[in-house]
């Protein structure tokens, strides 16, 4: 017989690491099972220079930018993950094998890298409002204390600004923020400017919290502003959930297993038997514990209980937020010379707050550069070469705005597993994702107040963006928080009902979904469950 | 097929960049095409602009207002991001240091550009 367990985790992004070193701190032993894909093709293999003196020196620089087998060329409409750059395309890989997804209205992106979608997080953090957290769910009084144990373990830079409520709200031992580049400046000269009016419209804007060291930290250096944020994670400034892996492969009471698709799980007398497909052999696989923690990701957690449950043609509700994004123009920047200091994370987050029951929505501001001309030339309708003409004016000048809102379940919403014998793993993700009428206006009505809002800011909209349901890569309320035991709900402590020992630490309990960056409050709340594995 | 390639590059790095393409940018052209599965195969567009170099800079005018995903709009496409990805070529690349002209320029570029869409919108008529 195979060893037990005292816990298995399946997966091991940002909620899985954070849910992995709570147990593992607390002595129990821990076992990982993940997919664990990785490309280490481009590991450490760019010299120590910044954007500009790659672009002007190294020769073989397309093979960073466009990709050793060219797979970074933009080729595709913009869509889900159009703005992976090579050396993060690894985080979908294989997962149309793997994680088939049937929609003709949502697509959402997975991932079965080391690491999971958190090697493509853009480090904002926030905090949830109470009134956020009650809706969603959440217990307040445990998850303050959780946004602060994982703030202490990833590194977080700020401000206590206009926005702390929204960002840092009372965390302590922020790191200064990084510094703002010239589109970032001229942006908060707009706002001190215009503030009056924009705080009366419900707009409060300030310097996102990041995940992204500002002094170096436990062997990690401080953001060293080489503007290669798309690229590259080698000074580990900013926080992946590898780090945290890597971290807990160091200890004798943690095992991780690569290679391991979970795919469904049965409760046997005092243990949990998990069943797991070997993604090299193909051949199915049985590991024992005596508690499983679900955080492989809302729609893998929900493939692995249905599945479970033989649930196959059970809708269960599902959420994510609407997103767009929106190119914009500064004036007062067009035909500046390239400045040396830039990055990629966002500059500035403008949140919208009505102080109604419609929800907060942000917008989080970005400068750009380093993604290069080649993913927008195409979105500009003339020929090649005054298209580039054109561009060479508008670079500096322009602002992206990406724009979350505040989503809540819908009956035009919903996911269900359908039988396939095709499938790698004889079954498909059939998703359906439609917006009522209502809600497609709110939609509008605030997408105006931010085009407003922006050219007060001194950012003038050039057009909008919707890449797609599913494209703000949050994700939710699969298994929502019930107090009452009914079948796929989630108690409140993370635990599936109808189960002895099954818990979920990623979003799939939260019942609904703030615009506000998810991924801190993910990993809190990943802590807490972990917390309440260990208590029961 | 690689002399087609070779031909291509040179025609459209000279479009793009205003100079024949040196060094490895070529091969590196003919890769990522062969790469992305998106060699000749006979297009007639692609013919007639390698037949006449000087009006490929109507033709793309044209395709890029109603014809996106033309094979030769790909294959420009391709060699636009070669040629930014190179150090040779990145300074056309990078921003234009030129406030006060910026607005002027910007409104004559504009209109050199509708003329050229519509010369080839009349020259595609005859392909």
């Amino acid at each position: 017989m195979s060893e037990v367990h005292d816990h298995i985790i399946v997966g091991s992004g940002c909620t899985g690491a954070m849910a992995a070193q709570t147990l593992a701190e607390s002595g129990a032993r821990v076992l990982m099972l993940d997919a664990g894909i990785r490309d280490d093709r481009y590991k450490n293999r760019f010299p120590g220079k910044d954007f500009i003196r790659i672009r002007k020196e190294e020769p073989r620089q397309h093979e960073f930018f466009l990709g050793l087998d060219f797979e970074g060329l933009p080729l595709q409409k913009i869509g889900t993950g159009a703005q992976l750059t090579p050396q993060r395309k690894f985080m979908m890989a294989r997962t149309d094998e793997w994680l088939p997804v049937l929609s003709e209205n949502f697509f959402p992106m997975e991932s079965l890298a080391y690491g999971g979608l958190g090697n493509g997080w853009g480090l904002g953090c926030c905090v949830f409002s109470d009134e956020e957290m009650k809706e969603a769910g959440l217990d307040s009084g445990e998850m303050h204390g959780a946004y602060q144990v994982v703030s202490d373990r990833i590194g977080i830079s700020g401000s206590y600004d206009d926005t702390k409520a929204y960002t840092c709200g009372t965390l302590q031992g922020i790191m200064d923020p990084v510094s703002l580049d010239r589109n970032g400046r001229e942006l908060f000269m707009k706002y001190e400017r215009g503030k009056a009016f924009l705080n009366k419209s419900g707009f409060f804007m300030g310097r996102p919290a990041l995940a992204l060291l500002t002094a170096d930290r436990d062997g990690r250096r401080k953001y060293a502003y080489r503007d290669l944020d798309f690229y590259s994670d080698d000074e580990e400034s900013a926080y992946r959930p590898s780090l945290t892996v890597n971290a807990l492969k160091k200890r004798n009471n943690f095992r991780y297993e690569a290679g391991r698709l979970v795919h469904s799980f049965s409760e046997k007398d005092s243990e949990t038997e998990v069943r797991v497909i070997n993604m090299q052999t193909g051949q199915q696989e049985l590991f024992r514990c005596r508690k499983l923690v679900l955080a492989a990701g809302v729609l893998s957690t929900a493939r692995v209980v249905l599945r479970s449950f033989s649930a196959y043609d059970h809708p269960l509700p599902v959420l994510s937020n609407y997103y767009c994004y929106v190119p914009c123009i500064q004036p007062a920047l067009m035909g500046a010379a390239d400045e040396g200091m830039k990055f990629g994370y966002a500059q500035a987050a403008l949140f919208h707050d009505e102080k109604d029951k419609s929800g907060i929505a942000m917008a989080s501001l970005y400068s750009y550069r380093s993604l290069m001309m080649m993913r927008l030339v195409q979105q500009v309708p003339l020929e090649f070469g005054t298209a580039r003409e054109f561009l060479r004016y508008l670079m500096p000048a322009l602002m992206i705005a990406g724009i979350h809102f505040p989503e809540r379940n819908g009956p035009g919403k919903r996911l269900t597993l359908k039988k396939d014998a095709a499938s790698l793993t004889a079954d498909v993700l059939s998703a359906e994702y439609l917006y009522s009428g209502e809600e497609k206006r709110d939609i509008a009505v605030r997408e105006k107040k931010y085009l407003r809002a922006l050219r007060k800011l001194g950012c003038w909209p050039v057009r909008r963006i919707d890449p797609g349901n599913g494209s703000s890569i949050h994700y939710a309320g699969t298994l929502p928080f019930s107090w009452k035991e009914k079948s796929f709900s989630l108690s409140p402590d993370g635990k599936l009902h109808g189960t002895r020992s099954v818990f979920i630490a990623d979003g799939s309990g939260f019942s609904y979904l703030p615009a506000k960056g998810l991924t801190f409050s993910l990993m809190a709340n990943a802590h807490n469950v972990a917390l309440r594995v260990l208590k029961e | 097929m690689a002399s087609d390639s070779a031909r291509e590059a040179e025609i459209f790095g000279t479009y793009l960049a205003g100079q024949r393409p040196g060094g490895d940018v070529a091969g590196v052209y003919a890769t990522a095409v062969r790469q992305h599965g998106l060699e000749s195969k006979g297009d007639a567009v692609l013919a007639y602009v390698v037949r006449h170099p000087g009006r490929l800079k109507y033709i793309d005018a044209a395709l890029a207002f109603s014809g996106r995903e033309s094979l030769l709009r790909k294959k420009l496409f391709i060699m636009f991001c070669v040629l930014e990805a190179h150090p040779d070529y990145c300074d056309h690349f990078l921003a234009r240091a030129d406030n006060q002209r910026s607005i002027i320029s910007l409104f004559f570029l504009g209109i050199r550009s509708a003329m050229r869409i519509a010369i080839g919108k009349m020259l595609l008529l005859f392909l």
